[in-house]
């Protein structure tokens, strides 16, 4: 259908454009003309105006450069010249240019066409013209999806409609408005009819009614505005938030009737401690003394029945879905899930040497009943991030109020679910990343402004699963890290060597470190400088990773990787002599087979090559203290801690495994490299292996392997 | 097209046609001002045929009723068409408790209760 | 009894893609080119709402609205304007000769559709 309407386009456009050339011809003999003007004026206009209706965007913005001119000849800021005419005359080739190209109907202007533009805006240049030729950008009407980014929580909220009187005289009826209005929620409406006098002094054309609407929305304020857009010249439109889940959950009853009055100043506060002081039911005691009319009571109790309903429906859907038990209950049922899971695999492993046909068939039910229960279990624990993601929507709000700043807080993915355990320990962290968009990242409106962006900062927080982690941003538009600060800083602190030579991702590393923060000054909002390491920490206690990329005056983001839960984990299983270890999937790179005497080509310093990269190792045989004999092949599994490729070597890998996590007893806390065990199918345990701190360990004892070295060879 | 002056007029009853909406508020305002000073006591308003309403005639109804009741007459409105009842209750005319100028007598807006 | 609408569009293209949609939706619809065409063939019909653009020749939008309101039977009738993003003085000119509502170029068929029924109801 479209196409149809574009053809008639074409055709139309160039009746017009035929049009056009000939008043532009009679135009350099009457330059005064006004009617010749207007009709010029008038094609340019319909051109751009219904090119840009069918998908013609570069012809109607093209258009419009021209047609700016027009409108100032008309209004008399700008002389009729040869050239306005000769540049309007090719502008027209190739406005009809453009008619006939239907595969770029969107695209950037070519340089002919740039030059014209320039062309026109020199010659408005030189005009005294004092009018702002700059379009004002217009509210489209019907757009109901305000800020579809934005989540809204369901409000109920308080609307007060008073209309001139004068309302009706440009052909507004209100009926489709409050059908409208009903749409957006449960609504209830409430004429306000005092003010309509005898039928004798009644002007049968004026409004005389004015109305008090409650309604509950999860829509949010902008939508009641948009209803009633079209009447806000001739209306008093008064919003407010009277109740909201938060408010509930604040433990807030609901206004009384007489305070609802009072607060919309329908009553005056002495009026109804009068009231009150008599003990009969307020709303009748209010109309019996003449106080106050009977519809400002009638809609005030409406209020009052619309918040109840809002809230015992909430009540009920929370009811119907949930069921709430101490979170302790939950850990214990992980917990034997667990042993259930280890049990389970000992049955499998008798099972197979029994040889007897029943037992394996008993055994593999209890495998499949086993891991769904698993499954199960686990998922009970998994909560929407969400939650944390509305407080922080608060903080925004405080924070940058208090530093007169302007930013929007974007959400997405708060449906995304986590380990209840996960998401609590991620709160602090978040809290921090948010306080330093807010001071450090996003700059004063000025600022903003004078940089060319918006003055509104943004701040987008977000989360999605990405395989069996899930994945946390929170990037702002704000100014940005400086690398060369950041470097400078690095050395001056001497975290680096002043000739280190380091790629974008190393020098943002280094925020990370201990002890470093850039800010300028310190603010009270992100604290003294103990920033971005204690972030770091949290998210490795959480077994997460971080990582942060930032470009100047285009802003930062910080991306966090998290495990789905800390209760299970994905791991490789590795042997070293008898002992198990387990390695976390989620570093692990590559495995690799390395032998003795590749090793030996190494002279002892621990490292190796793998693809001709030089890649350190660490030999847990050495790290755990195993002594028994080398074998002759090892194995070599490349991991990625904190950015760098590190291999840990063992005698076999045994395989993948998908393990409960159970904690070591108090007696083993002081062990580091370790967060905990797996118990095999056989009773084995198995070591969980905490990256991170193996390598640093590794590393120390290295450094002092080789001081005494070299103390010896002295 | 339906006016007031065909509308039937007996027995101190007005039936109201049409679309009673806004273009015709002040012809509509006249012509009941005018029969309802003619009744007596009684007057009835028979809106039955009534196929659209909007807030300028609910405002009209309730300033007939305002002035029937300082002139010591009784106005009410029988059979309502389905149209105007729409439009009583998307304008949030309908009350559960009479207006105060209404004390003591029946509200136009008045909902009982099971209706 | 579906109601009617007049669009007053001088461009071709733009009265055809009003008229085709709104006659999709199930309204009945007449055309006219400009205002004074607009004047000479609505008194014979039952318009319920007039949809105008504002630049056009022989009396524009806004003398049309003038002219409509100034007439008995069309003074309460919903005007709808078209407008663009670059006409903020046109719109409040518009809206002060009694314009019901706006809606502003370029839109969708769709936005068109769910203006109307803003202020006409379904």
């Amino acid at each position: 259908m479209l196409d149809q309407h574009r053809e008639t386009f074409i055709q139309e456009a160039n009746d017009l454009l035929r049009e056009l050339e000939e008043s532009l011809l009679d135009l350099e003999e009457k330059s005064t003309d006004q009617e010749l003007i207007g009709s010029i004026f008038r094609a340019l206009h319909t051109i751009k105006g219904s090119g840009s209706m069918f998908g013609y965007d570069k012809l109607a913005t093209f258009t419009h450069e021209i047609e700016t001119a027009y409108d100032l000849v008309r209004s008399g800021g700008l002389s009729v010249t040869r050239i306005l005419v000769d540049s309007t005359l090719s502008a027209c080739d190739e406005i009809r240019g453009m008619l006939t190209d239907d595969e770029d109907r969107s695209g950037a202007l070519s340089d002919a066409q740039t030059a014209i533009v320039e062309g026109f805006r020199n010659l408005l240049k030189n005009t005294h013209s004092d009018k702002p030729s700059a379009p004002t950008p217009d509210a489209v009407v019907v757009d109901a999806e305000v800020n579809s980014d934005e989540l809204q929580h369901e409000c109920t909220y308080r609307v007060r409609l008073t209309p001139s009187p004068d309302l009706f005289s440009n052909g507004t009826n209100l009926l489709p408005l409050f059908e409208e209005m009903q749409g957006l929620g449960t609504c209830r409406i409430t004429a306000q009819v005092e003010n309509i006098p005898r039928l004798q002094e009644l002007d049968p054309e004026a409004c005389y009614t004015f109305w008090d609407i409650a309604i509950n929305t999860d829509r949010g304020q902008n939508a009641i505005r948009d209803v009633f857009i079209f009447v806000e010249d001739r209306c008093r439109l008064e919003i407010s938030v009277i109740d909201s889940m938060e408010r509930e959950a604040d433990g807030k009853g609901y206004l009384k009737l007489g305070e609802i009055l009072v607060q919309r100043g329908d009553l005056s506060k002495d009026n109804m401690q009068d009231i009150l002081s008599q003990q009969h039911r307020f709303g009748e005691l209010a109309t019996e003394a003449g106080i106050i009319d009977h519809g400002k009571i009638e809609s005030a109790l409406q209020e009052q029945q619309l918040v109840r309903e809002a809230r015992d429906k909430r009540a009920t859907v929370e009811q119907a879905s949930t069921i709430r038990v101490p979170a302790e209950r939950l850990d214990s049922l992980i917990n034997m899930v667990g042993e259930l899971v280890t049990v389970q695999s000992r049955l499998t492993q008798v099972a197979n040497s029994s040889h007897s046909q029943a037992i394996l068939q008993v055994a593999e039910d209890v495998e499949r009943l086993t891991a769904e229960l698993r499954d199960n279990t686990m998922s009970i624990r998994m909560v929407p991030i969400g939650s944390a993601f509305s407080r922080l929507r608060r903080l925004v709000r405080d924070l940058s109020q208090e530093l007169g700043k302007e930013i929007d807080l974007l959400t997405e993915g708060a449906e995304t679910e986590l380990d209840k355990t996960v998401i609590e320990r991620l709160n602090d962290p978040l809290v921090h990343l948010i306080r330093n968009s807010v001071d450090h990242g996003i700059q004063n409106p000025q600022v903003r402004t004078a940089a060319g962006k918006p003055s509104r900062g943004t701040i987008r927080l977000s989360a999605c699963h990405s395989g069996a982690s899930v994945q946390v941003t929170v990037s702002d538009d704000g100014q940005g890290l400086d690398l060369e600060t950041i470097r400078l800083k690095a050395i001056e602190k001497g975290l680096i060597a002043p000739d280190a030579l380091l790629s974008e991702r190393e020098v943002f590393a280094l925020v990370l470190l201990p002890g470093f923060s850039t800010a300028q000054k310190v603010t009270n909002v992100s604290g003294r400088g103990v920033g971005m390491d204690v972030v770091k920490k949290n998210i490795d206690s959480l077994q997460g990773t971080i990582e942060i990329s930032s470009k100047q005056n285009i802003g930062t983001t910080i991306t966090l990787k998290l495990p789905l839960t800390l209760a299970i984990i994905d791991g490789l299983l590795v042997r070293v002599a008898n002992e198990f270890f387990v390695v976390p999937l989620t570093s692990i790179e590559e495995c690799v087979e390395l032998k003795l005497s590749d090793v030996k080509r190494a002279s002892g310093q621990h490292i190796t090559v793998i693809r001709g990269e030089l890649v350190p190792y660490v030999r847990l045989r050495e790290l755990f203290g195993i002594d028994e004999a080398l074998q002759a092949a090892e194995q070599i599994v490349i991991t990625r801690v904190e950015g760098n490729r590190v291999g840990i070597m063992v005698d076999e890998v045994v395989g993948q495994h998908q393990t409960v996590i159970k904690p070591l007893g108090r007696y083993y806390k002081h062990i580091n490299e370790v967060t905990g065990c797996s118990i095999l199918g056989d009773g084995t345990i198995a070591l969980i292996l905490d990256l991170a701190k193996v390598v640093k360990s590794a590393a120390r004892a290295e450094a002092a392997n080789y001081e005494n070295v070299q103390a010896g060879s002295v | 097209m339906q006016s007031v002056e065909n509308g039937l007029k007996q027995n101190s009853r007005l039936a109201l046609a049409g679309e009673l909406t806004i273009s015709r508020a002040s012809e509509l305002a006249a012509s009941i001002g005018q029969w309802l000073a003619e009744q007596e006591t009684v007057a009835v308003l028979d809106l039955a045929a009534v196929t659209a309403a909007d807030v300028s005639f609910l405002q009209i109804l309730c300033a007939a009723h305002r002035s029937s009741l300082r002139e010591g007459k009784s106005l009410s409105v029988v059979s309502p068409s389905r149209e105007l009842l729409r439009a009583m209750k998307t304008a949030g005319f309908e009350r559960r408790q009479p207006c105060t100028q209404c004390t003591g007598d029946t509200c136009l807006w008045q909902v009982k209760e099971g209706l | 009894m579906s109601k009617m609408i007049m669009t007053v569009d001088d461009s071709a293209s733009v009265r055809q893609m009003v008229s085709f949609t709104l006659k999709d939706a199930g309204y009945e619809v007449v055309e006219a080119v400009d205002g004074r065409d607009a004047l000479k063939k609505i008194p014979g019909l039952t318009v319920h709402m007039v949809i105008t653009d504002l630049n056009m020749p022989q009396l524009d939008g806004i003398g049309l609205i003038k002219e409509l309101r100034a007439d008995a039977k069309f003074k309460f009738t919903p005007i709808l304007m078209l407008t663009t993003e670059s006409q903020a003085e046109r719109k409040q000119e518009g809206k002060t000769a009694g314009a019901t509502g706006w809606i502003v170029k370029p839109f969708k068929p769709e936005q068109l559709v769910a203006t109307v029924k803003k202020v006409l109801g379904c």
